[in-house]
């Protein structure tokens, strides 16, 4: 091999590794100049999927592991709550895509939970709503046609050590063209944040 | 008697030394076939669950991809993510065939360079359409197969005599170099991940992680003090590793640590496919020969 090729693929892999470097790095936290570095390097990090988002690197990436968070539907006049995903998979789920995708899908909605995005988290109510209308999905005692949706994530401790769970719930809305629209419980701008009923426990 | 260099010079003659020294392609042809059979199972839970998950009525469907991958949003990066899938997302399972098509291939050592490059195609497209969704591992297939795709350590079957045979390569060295750099970047980004987060490091999380049965490990939700043996156990086997990478002298020890950091994930995490990538990627720096060599060419 030529010198001169031996001087190119050595800066091909200075740039490759330091781009490395510089997005795993900023997964956590990220300095400005971090930032402008990776908008720039952009391209080449996530047109060739280097570039890990926000996900950290550790195990299992949140600060906030994800505890009993589920997503569950009913119907009115039932009090109760059939799971559709839920990040209490068994042994043989977890070894599949679809119990690994199941709980990624859970942790991501625990941290917008905590960012408080309300919006990203009915968007994605709104989908896994879309995909169980589409489909013959019968759990529990619940029939077609749903009408709640909720997501429940493991909240805050409480004084007596344990934690309340907190629940994100909207109406399922059914248009005339088919669609599905989601319509937050309560405030229409905000998430619905009550207390366990125990009668509700799904 | 030649002198030794000093200096740049010498810096520049290790450099070269540790990048275009010609190696024999065993050990890589080792990698890729594991990462081959890897993403064979990979695609074909995709096959089974993509549609599933990113189909026109998925449960993650192409509108709240969009929406999580900012498009429109400057700064965000979205126009970089070139997943078909967004707009068709009905190719879900032709792209998982494609890509186990060319995995098989992978794993067979046949279609050369080209294997690598149609299954990271494939890949990414599953990738893009869902970063969010993505694990830890799928970053680590994708570099991979990028990798696979400077040489895959690819074998000639020589019938006579009936050996197979690899001559040493440039191109293999380099390759295995990616790996072993990549693999090393990796575990002390994961170390110093784990070490900046609280509850990583007071063992909140792993203790959680048991609770829950997220892993293959079972036990009492009392035993907190456990989580945090468990983390600092973690952290130690991964400054081990690290240390054990840059000392030869140790490297038998290395082998084992990865083990058992290998182990700690199932237990801990359950994450299989997450597993199976770091003991992949750790062939590079600890192979194994599992292909009995009866000669060379």
């Amino acid at each position: 091999m030529s010198s001169h090729w031996k001087l190119l693929i050595s800066i091909a892999i200075l740039v490759h590794f330091s781009s490395l470097c510089v997005a795993y790095s900023a997964n956590q936290m990220r300095s400005p100049l971090q930032d402008r570095v990776l908008v720039f390097l952009q391209p080449y990090l996530i047109g060739f999927n280097f570039y890990p988002e926000t996900l950290p690197v550790e195990l299992i990436a949140d600060e906030n592991p994800p505890s009993s968070t589920r997503i569950s539907i009913s119907s009115s006049g039932q009090g109760e709550w059939s799971t559709v995903l839920s990040t209490q998979v068994s042994a043989l789920e977890s070894l599949s895509l679809h119990g690994l995708k199941s709980r990624r899908l859970l942790q991501l909605l625990s941290a917008l939970s905590k960012n408080e995005d309300e919006d990203g988290i009915l968007r994605i109510l709104e989908s896994v709503a879309m995909r169980v209308d589409s489909i013959d999905f019968k759990l529990g005692t619940v029939d077609k046609p749903f009408d709640k949706i909720r997501l429940e994530l493991p909240g805050v401790p409480t004084d007596d050590g344990g934690l309340e769970p907190v629940f994100v719930e909207a109406l399922v809305a059914r248009f005339e063209d088919g669609e599905i629209g989601l319509v937050p419980k309560v405030e229409p701008h905000r998430s619905v944040r009550s207390k366990l009923n125990e009668s509700a426990k799904p | 008697m030649t002198t030794e260099p000093i200096g740049f010079r010498s810096s520049v003659a290790r450099w070269d030394q540790f990048w275009f020294c010609p190696t024999s392609p065993f050990p890589l042809a080792t990698i890729r076939i594991a990462i081959g059979l890897l993403a064979c199972v990979q695609f074909l839970q995709y096959l089974v669950a993509g549609s599933e998950w990113f189909g026109r009525d998925g449960l993650f469907n192409p509108e709240t991809g969009l929406h999580f991958i900012g498009e429109g949003v400057e700064g965000t990066g979205s126009f970089f993510r070139w997943s078909i899938l967004y707009s068709y997302p009905w190719l879900a399972s032709t792209i998982a065939i494609t890509g186990f098509a060319s995995s098989l291939c992978l794993l067979l050592g046949l279609g050369a360079r080209i294997a690598p490059v149609i299954a990271w195609i494939a890949l990414c497209n599953f990738h893009h359409r869902a970063p969010l969704l993505m694990s830890p591992h799928d970053f680590l297939m994708a570099a991979a197969l990028i990798y696979l795709a400077i040489d895959t350590g690819r074998l000639q079957w020589s019938f006579r005599p009936a050996v197979l045979s690899g001559d040493p390569k440039t191109s293999t060295n380099l390759t295995i170099r990616l790996f072993q750099c990549h693999f090393g970047i990796w575990i002390a980004f994961s170390l110093a991940s784990m070490l900046s987060i609280p509850v990583w490091w007071n063992g909140q999380a792993a203790w959680v992680l048991i609770r829950d049965h997220h892993g293959w490990f079972t036990l009492p939700s009392d035993w907190q003090s456990l989580g945090q043996g468990y983390t600092h156990l973690v952290v130690a086997l991964q400054a081990a590793i690290l240390f054990c990478m840059l000392q030869p002298t140790c490297h038998w020890l290395g082998r084992w640590m990865l083990y058992a950091f290998v182990l700690c994930i199932l237990l801990l995490a359950g994450d299989w496919m997450y597993a199976a990538s770091l003991f992949i990627y750790s062939l590079a720096v600890w192979p194994i020969r599992f292909i009995t060599v009866r000669g060379t060419s």
